[in-house]
């Protein structure tokens, strides 16, 4: 593993020591485990009570309320969830493009939400995506220990994670960090991981390359995966539809995760690598302060 | 091919490859590394080029470009084509004197002769006159080259020019192949001189094909005839820088009577005169020089001349008059004082006058009323009495009437003082002259006047006034009253029948050689011989060519502009750049 690798992975856990790991708001998927969530579940710590609403479990009525108020109320317990977060990294080529800081953000990323996942409590293992999912070697200490991540896979990644499916924890936090830059439906991914998964969430690590296109004139453009080229011209016209066709492209993942009941964020390398304020993460409560 | 008024102009095109490597320059396409192509997959090719990044890119627009630079600048440079289909017209002037057949197989006009056919072959000249520059200019003929026989027509035409004259007058023969081919015309000189100055007009041409030689050449042959003797005259030259020697070879016609052969030597640029007499009458005599690079002036040919005396009538009653007249008289070998059958009567006598007689009559009037002219004195030059007079510090004493009979020959003032009246060839002249009041009779315009009068009276009598003259000379025979043709044999023996007119005949001497007219039954012979010095001395002769056709004001006249056609194509071309770009956008 290249040392840079690993000085980005230290950046990340000395970023990642401010943060705790949350639970997203949004994850619908969340069961029984062994940390208490912040929604409702069936943890044995009562929360409150509340009316009965059509469609709740008939089981937790409380039987007991109902007797000295005749009304049907429900007794809500802290939804307990499974401490275990698994980490899936995006080993394409394009995770490590030229002249950006994708790698430092990405590998550094991981290593906050690793770091903030000790912090949380929570287990962890990293998986990096290349032609299979294959765990990351000492993923489960801290990551600057981590070891093999190499960042050179040329294939699609939805390749990687049907040919030989990955063993995660059961009722565990799963997250995904990649550009999402590939061709292929992207439920195919969000369903192999959201599989008994309690929550999901994608984090989509963009260069600012990737946001705004190169510079403008002829440019023969070089697939960083494939090294297929293409000369294209680049103008206002040209940069009005490469804008167009991420945000299509956007809008298929954020339509996919939100069926997956999972959540999209978009991080910009170049932005984050420089403080590691993550007030994306923050605001949608993966990460706690 | 066209003609470029600016050439400098054409520097402009190092602008295509200027364009050259701004395409190039554009071709090398920046290399940029993307996380993925999958979002530029709905992008459209590149429409300035394909693939290949390492080959110039020539998209369509390139060579609209190029092409509107080659335009441009080809219009900037001005470019002349040849207005319509026909040529322009020349005047080739042809320098016609003899110098031109000095050098003999490398004469100037072989030489010549060869550039004009090698230039009419190679240039579209429509038409192409020729002019001969001889005394006066003379068209040689027109050629049409329109028909692709130009060059045979012009050299057969060319072979007409014969080189004969004893001068070429080329000032008048360029003046007047300008007003006959007009201000479009270009005129190209041929001649074997340089000329005295660079031509200052651009449309004319001066080709020189001479070359400086040493020349031994007749310059004068003279054969004055008399009643006891023929004196003959010859100076030969040597025209050169050098000393050089030749033989000179007299014969005679029939053999007998003098048959001489001397070798001369004569010294740079000097003249020698020989004088013979011959006995009257005698044949023609030939005079040959040994042989050089210019024979037309080796050789001269003298024939005998006629002797003709008039007979001339004394009727002067003064006798201071009369002395005078006979003292005047005295000095002419063609007069003879007799009354018998008189051709010419002086008389003081007034107003006596037989009207059968075809005597002329001077009559010499003596007016009491008189008075001393010191002039001005008005002289009509044109008449035959006028030759040789200076009347500038004579007095004249006549008579003080303005009014007196016949045209006025010399008046001074409004008073004439001789005057003539002409009646069926019979001419009556009067002179008014108070000798005691005069100083005329002193003075050389006396015998002058008498001279004159001979002379002309000999000169109508039948017969030559000259039998030997210089070649372009004009010869005067004078013909009995019957006669009303004359037959003329030339030198090359070529026969033709002229009409006489006003009892005289002039015929051009223009070929060497002896020439017989034949008038009824007599027969008159006269001698034509290349006398000129100036056509004989060969050494100022050059070579070379002076004065450039191709000038940009003269090319308006033969040539159109054609900027405005290339302007207008590379505006349009302009047009369809801009519409491409606009499509392609």
């Amino acid at each position: 593993m290249e040392e840079a690798i690993r000085q980005f992975l230290l950046e990340g856990e000395r970023a990642g020591m401010r943060y705790s790991l949350g639970t997203p708001r949004s994850n619908a998927a969340l069961t029984s485990g062994l940390q208490l969530g912040q929604r409702a579940g069936s943890s044995l710590e009562f929360r409150e009570h509340r009316d009965y609403q059509a469609g709740d479990d008939l089981r937790r009525i409380d039987w007991n309320a109902y007797a000295r108020s005749d009304k049907l109320t429900i007794k809500l317990f802290r939804d307990e969830i499974s401490p275990h977060l698994d980490l899936v990294l995006d080993g394409s080529c394009s995770m490590a493009l030229e002249e950006s800081s994708k790698l430092q953000a990405s590998t550094g990323l991981a290593a906050v939400l690793a770091t903030a996942a000790e912090n949380a409590g929570y287990t962890h293992k990293t998986w990096l995506l290349r032609d299979w999912c294959e765990p990351v070697a000492n993923s489960s200490n801290r990551p600057s220990l981590w070891d093999n991540l190499e960042f050179d896979y040329r294939g699609n990644p939805v390749e990687g994670f049907t040919r030989v499916p990955p063993k995660f924890r059961r009722q565990g936090m799963r997250a995904l960090i990649s550009d999402l830059l590939w061709l292929g439906e992207p439920s195919r991914v969000l369903q192999q991981l959201a599989q008994g998964a309690s929550s999901v969430f994608v984090i989509q690590v963009l260069a600012a390359a990737d946001l705004n296109p190169p510079e403008r004139g002829r440019v023969r453009l070089v697939d960083s995966e494939t090294d297929e080229e293409r000369e294209i011209y680049i103008d206002d016209r040209a940069i009005s539809r490469y804008r167009d066709a991420l945000a299509r492209h956007q809008q298929n993942w954020l339509r996919a995760c939100r069926q997956a009941g999972s959540v999209l964020v978009e991080i910009v390398s170049e932005r984050i690598v420089s403080s590691w304020e993550l007030v994306e993460l923050v605001k949608i409560g993966i990460l706690k302060i | 091919m066209p003609v470029f008024t600016f050439p400098l102009a054409l520097l402009g095109l190092l602008a295509a490859p200027a364009l050259i490597y701004i395409y190039w320059l554009r071709s090398q396409t920046r290399k940029r590394k993307v996380s993925s192509l999958l979002l530029w997959l709905d992008q459209r090719e590149m429409w300035e080029g394909g693939r290949n990044i390492y080959r110039l890119q020539t998209p369509l627009l390139f060579f609209l470009e190029l092409m509107t630079i080659l335009l441009l600048v080809t219009a900037a440079a001005g470019p002349m084509i040849r207005a319509g289909e026909g040529g322009r017209p020349l005047v080739v002037v042809l320098d016609d004197s003899f110098s031109m057949l000095g050098g003999k197989s490398e004469s100037a006009r072989i030489l010549a002769f060869q550039a004009i056919a090698k230039e009419i072959r190679a240039s579209h000249y429509e038409p192409l006159r020729l002019v001969l520059a001889g005394e006066s200019p003379q068209v040689l003929g027109e050629i049409s080259t329109s028909e692709g026989t130009g060059t045979d027509q012009a050299i057969t035409l060319l072979n007409a020019w014969k080189c004969t004259s004893p001068v070429a007058k080329l000032e008048e023969a360029i003046s007047f192949a300008f007003e006959l081919g007009g201000t479009r015309t270009r005129v190209l000189v041929i001649t074997d001189h340089a000329p005295s100055e660079e031509p200052g007009d651009s449309r004319l041409q001066w080709w020189a094909f001479g070359s400086p030689r040493p020349n031994m050449a007749f310059v004068n042959a003279t054969r004055n005839t008399g009643d006891l003797e023929d004196r003959i005259l010859l100076e030969i030259a040597n025209l050169s820088e050098s000393t050089n020697s030749t033989t000179l070879t007299i014969k005679a016609d029939n053999k007998s009577s003098i048959n001489t052969q001397d070798s001369i030597t004569l010294g740079k640029y000097e003249t020698r005169r020989i004088i013979l007499t011959v006995q009257p009458g005698s044949p023609a005599l030939r005079a040959r020089l040994g042989g050089d690079l210019l024979s037309i002036d080796d050789e001269v040919v003298l024939v005998p001349g006629e002797h003709k005396a008039v007979r001339v009538d004394l009727r002067i009653g003064n006798q201071a008059l009369r002395e005078l007249v006979e003292k005047g008289l005295q000095s002419m070998l063609n007069a003879n004082i007799t009354r018998a059958d008189p051709e010419l009567v002086i008389t003081d006598e007034v107003e006596s006058r037989d009207e059968r007689s075809q005597s002329w009559i001077l009559r010499i009037v003596s007016e009491k009323d008189a008075a001393s002219y010191l002039g001005p004195f008005v002289v009509d030059r044109a008449h035959r009495m006028s030759e040789g007079l200076s009347l500038g510090g004579v007095v004249w004493g006549s008579g003080r009437s303005s009014t007196f009979p016949g045209s006025p020959i010399i008046t001074a003032g409004n008073i004439p003082l001789l005057t003539d009246v002409e009646r069926a060839g019979i001419h009556e002249m009067r002179l008014r002259l108070r000798p005691d009041l005069s100083t005329l009779q002193e003075t050389p315009n006396w015998p002058i006047l008498i001279s004159n009068l001979v002379n002309w009276r000999a000169g109508t009598t039948p017969g030559l006034q000259q039998s030997n003259v210089r070649l372009g000379s004009d010869v005067t025979l004078s013909v009995e009253s019957r006669i009303d043709s004359v037959e003329i044999t030339e030198p090359q023996s070529n026969t033709k029948k002229l009409p006489v007119r006003d009892g005289s005949l002039t015929v051009k001497g223009d070929l060497i050689g002896v020439y017989n007219l034949r008038a009824g039954d007599n027969i008159y012979p006269f001698a034509v011989n290349a006398l000129a010095r100036e056509e004989s001395d060969l050494t100022k002769a050059a070579a070379g060519r002076w004065g450039n056709w191709v000038k940009a004001a003269d090319l308006q006249w033969e040539y159109r502009n054609m900027s405005w056609v290339l302007l207008l194509l590379a505006m349009i071309v302009l047009g369809i750049h801009g519409w491409l770009s606009s499509r392609n956008k």
